[in-house]
């Protein structure tokens, strides 16, 4: 898996950046950029094996934490919005209730059942 | 969030709940846990289950089918299930605030477990009851649950 150069170039392009303050913003070196883009692969070999034995992209194995920030902030907007239309609804009730709707019923419930247990072992 | 490992709440529990729906048995999950399955952050010691009419023949195979037995109610007890991959479960006469089970029905939610789909008391609806319940316990779990059902709305 290579580094999409035309699309490094093209976000540039899209935020008025040249490579240089590019590079200045991420702190990343012209020697480390030029190595990165020259990378036949940026990705471990055994990592692109095991995607291709499962049949899905190498990218799909990977944390992004990137995304999971994206995703926080997109939660506390929406609580955010929340409260603003339902006054006296507390944070903390709309957050963990925003992060259960993420997971599945069952996992809601047993992390429900888990809690109850651990506060009778807890006393 | 980590994903729960099944440590609680089995297959063989989840079987119970798979049986009871395969057998059209006329019930329907209620109480925190019927909350929490809708996304309340809530904690619930067990799983309440409100049948239609007891003694039920169908509720007894189901829970015959995962290894356990339904006693009826005997002197001051209310009826219960026994057996390892039951005891999570709790069965309710009567629900405070509410109608009856007909009644009640109509506010059913059906939520995907596995390969089938449960029915679970609205969570307006466990709202009325715990505003009705005469325990300290349901009133405090008030606030949180109609939070969550605004969350909820909001995401629909």
């Amino acid at each position: 898996m290579r580094v999409l150069i035309d699309k490094i170039h093209s976000e540039c392009a899209a935020r008025r950046l040249t490579q240089a303050q590019l590079l200045k913003k991420a702190r990343v070196s012209k020697t480390a950029y030029y190595a990165l883009i020259k990378s036949e692969s940026i990705v471990p070999k055994s990592l692109i094996k095991i995607a291709k034995a499962l049949a899905v992209c190498p990218s799909e194995l990977v944390e992004d934490p990137l995304a999971l920030i994206q995703k926080t902030r997109g939660h506390i907007k929406i609580c955010e919005h929340i409260i603003k239309e339902n006054a006296g609804v507390e944070w903390q009730h709309a957050w963990h209730t925003l992060i259960l709707l993420e997971e599945e019923p069952i996992d809601r419930l047993r992390r429900a059942l888990l809690r109850a247990q651990n506060r009778t072992q807890n006393i | 969030m980590p994903k729960i490992e099944p440590k609680i709440f089995s297959d063989q529990e989840i079987q119970f709940l798979r049986e009871l729906v395969k057998f059209k048995a006329k019930f329907m999950i209620v109480g925190l846990s019927a909350a929490a399955l809708q996304g309340a952050p809530v904690v619930t010691q067990d799983i309440d289950l409100w049948f239609k009419k007891l003694p039920d023949p169908l509720l007894e195979r189901a829970t015959r089918r995962v290894g356990g037995s339904y006693v009826m109610p005997f002197s001051n007890s209310p009826p219960l299930l026994v057996g390892e991959n039951v005891k999570l479960f709790d069965l309710v006469t009567h629900m405070s605030g509410l109608g009856d089970f007909s009644e009640e029905a109509k506010y059913l939610v059906p939520i995907k477990i596995e390969d089938f789909r449960v029915p679970v008391l609205g969570l307006a609806r466990i709202i009325k009851s715990k505003k009705a319940a005469a325990r300290q316990k349901d009133k405090m779990a008030v606030p949180v649950l109609e939070d969550a059902l605004k969350v909820i709305k909001h995401r629909q």
